[in-house]
């Protein structure tokens, strides 16, 4: 039945043989495992082209923006002198957090889908099979980037609009950065939590367009439904999707309640709403680490 | 080392591998054959911890894959040479790679040469040809210099000359003291690279031998014509051969060797006009082994 191992004779005095067994044998600790895989995901991130033109998207928002200023400056300057007390212009870190949020959240929704899309997972999963590792060094590499990028093109945006501007008088382009921070830095975090969430989506629906079009529904669709609830629903709900969640982790009210379409008092304080926020981010990432431990690589 | 230990696997009511029990030794090449749809991939996707098997063990170096650290310096795998992101460049993938399991770049470099993709490394992997790719990933197989390798199905998409080069890095693995598994539903490609033959249909063990083994055990006897058969089959069934006819009128002669046949025919006074031997190519012996397995297949599906 056996038959003779032609090549058996070859086997000892083989040097390739030899060196095998010694790193083999070596032990590889779980900081060491965990090092390695941090920066290969951060490798990754930075070898694919989709995260430079998703960066490359933030950048041309943040031009916008600065175009949108200047335009406001002109608009400023072309009133007669007594109505210019009247202009308002919406402001332009606010206007941007929206399209980072998306950018953010596509960045994370393809750091899991564009591996299950081109087969790229199994490979990645063959050569790491500790899946759990695999997800939270690739969600820290994502959620760095997110954060960095969240608060940059927000400060970035701040200091240009506002050199732009100079010292016309015009609402919302005069406050203080130490006013402005809060707002700004919660702005920021929400970019952080829509990432994790699209990258918790991309994980368990392992397609780009259901991840997407889910986050999408969810921070622009869904809102639109809750405005529409009777009050005090509308503030009670509300308080809980994202939008307002920045606003109150930035000592804000719910917008409802801001705009008087609902009661007054409703709404978390900033530490709930932080608490909250952090809560999306656990609930994505929780799912997302069932969906890999129980399901074969596709 | 390989061993498979009563491995099944069920995707719902499907079972794709079904009590499956072989092992793989080091040294040789081991060829792992079957009909489409027998079970192969899946074996190998339970043997790299991507698919958690119904029951049963799938060991590497008597090790769970999914339990190992840095596997890729212990096993290289080539399942599918269209697992890699289109976007990243050659040479990047296998950095990627090299870094999650702490594997220095300059082997990069140096794995790139072996396959001869040195030339291509900075070309987006959707750009290469499946040949290339296929190349790509026996160069990631090879990145962390394993004692066990795995291949499955590497000769698609590669021309004659792939070809060859693949058998002669088959052949010189094995001969470096490796354990080797090379899957494929063409008995004529391992014919010429495997030692060992694992064979499966249908999930299950279809036979686990040599390429020696498997063409004499389907030695088809020896022909013989004789104007008198009759008395012919009496003598070589006294000497102790099982005698069959074949619809010509000849006699399928097994158990006995051509000079015996015709020293007993000389001995009985006998003529004989023929004495032809008849061995199976290996390729036969395989469709005869797997032939319930593809008909099935084939009929129910």
């Amino acid at each position: 039945m056996t038959g003779l191992p032609r090549h058996k004779a070859t086997l000892p005095r083989h040097e390739a043989t030899a060196g095998r067994e010694v790193t083999a044998g070596r032990e590889v600790t779980a900081s060491r495992l965990v090092a390695d895989v941090l920066a290969a995901e951060w490798l990754k991130l930075r070898t694919v082209r989709s995260t430079w033109y998703v960066l490359a998207t933030v950048a041309a928002f943040v031009v916008l923006m600065a175009v949108f200023t200047l335009y406001v400056g002109g608009l400023w300057d072309g009133l007669p002198p007594g109505r210019r007390a009247t202009l308002r212009a919406a402001r332009p870190e606010q206007l941007l957090l929206l399209p980072v949020q998306i950018c953010m959240a596509v960045l994370g929704v393809l750091a899991f889908t564009s591996e299950y899309a081109t087969g790229m997972a199994r490979t990645a999963f063959t050569a790491v099979p500790q899946r759990g590792v695999v997800l939270a060094a690739r969600a820290a590499v994502v959620a760095a980037v997110a954060f960095a990028v969240g608060q940059g093109s927000g400060l970035v945006a701040f200091v240009a609009c506002r050199s732009i501007i100079g010292d016309r008088p015009i609402p919302g382009f005069t406050e203080p950065l130490s006013e402005e921070f809060p707002g700004m830095f919660a702005g920021g975090l929400s970019v952080v939590v829509l990432a994790m969430v699209g990258l918790g989506a991309g994980a368990v629906l392992r397609s780009t367009a259901g991840a997407i079009t889910g986050v999408v529904a969810y921070l622009y669709i869904l809102p639109r439904f809750v405005t529409a609830l009777p009050e005090p629903w509308n503030a009670r709900v509300g308080s809980v999707l994202l939008e307002d969640l920045t606003r109150q982790a930035a000592g804000e009210p719910p917008l409802a309640v801001g705009l008087g379409d609902a009661p007054a008092g409703i709404g978390l304080s900033p530490v709930a709403a932080l608490a909250v926020m952090a809560l999306y981010v656990v609930v994505a990432l929780g799912a997302a680490a069932v969906a890999l431990a129980r399901r074969d690589v596709r | 080392m390989i061993e498979v230990r009563e491995l099944t696997k069920r995707h719902g009511a499907t079972v794709a591998v079904d009590g499956l029990s072989f092992q793989v030794k080091p040294g040789l090449v081991t060829g792992f054959l079957g009909p489409n749809g027998a079970g192969k991939s899946t074996t190998m996707r339970v043997l790299l911890g991507l698919d958690a098997p119904t029951s049963g063990q799938a060991l590497v170096n008597g090790r769970r894959y999914a339990t190992m650290r840095h596997p890729l310096r212990e096993v290289g795998a080539l399942l599918d040479a269209n697992a890699v992101h289109d976007g990243r460049s050659a040479y990047d993938h296998l950095r990627c790679l090299a870094r999650s399991n702490g594997i220095g770049v300059s082997r990069v470099a140096g794995v790139l040469e072996r396959v001869g993709l040195a030339g291509v490394a900075r070309r987006r992997a959707g750009d290469l040809s499946l040949g290339m790719r296929q190349r790509l990933g026996i160069a990631a197989a090879l990145l962390g210099d394993p004692g066990v390798l795995m291949f499955d199905e590497p000769v698609n998409g590669l021309d004659p000359e792939g070809v060859r080069w693949i058998r002669h890095l088959m052949r010189s693995l094995a001969g470096e003291g490796r354990t080797v598994l090379l899957s494929s539903h063409l008995m004529s490609e391992m014919e010429l690279t495997a030692d060992r033959l694992v064979i499966i249909g249908r999930g299950r063990l279809v036979a686990e031998t040599t390429v020696g083994d498997l063409a004499a055990r389907h030695d088809l006897g020896v022909l013989v014509r004789s104007p008198r058969a009759a008395e012919l089959t009496g003598v070589l069934e006294a000497a102790g051969a099982t005698v069959g006819t074949e619809p010509g009128g000849g006699l399928v002669v097994r158990g006995l060797g051509i000079a015996e046949i015709g020293d007993l025919a000389a001995g009985g006074g006998l003529a004989v006009h023929e004495v032809t031997p008849r061995s199976a190519s290996l390729e036969e012996a395989y469709m005869e082994l797997t032939a319930d397995s593809a008909e099935y297949r084939a009929g129910g599906r």
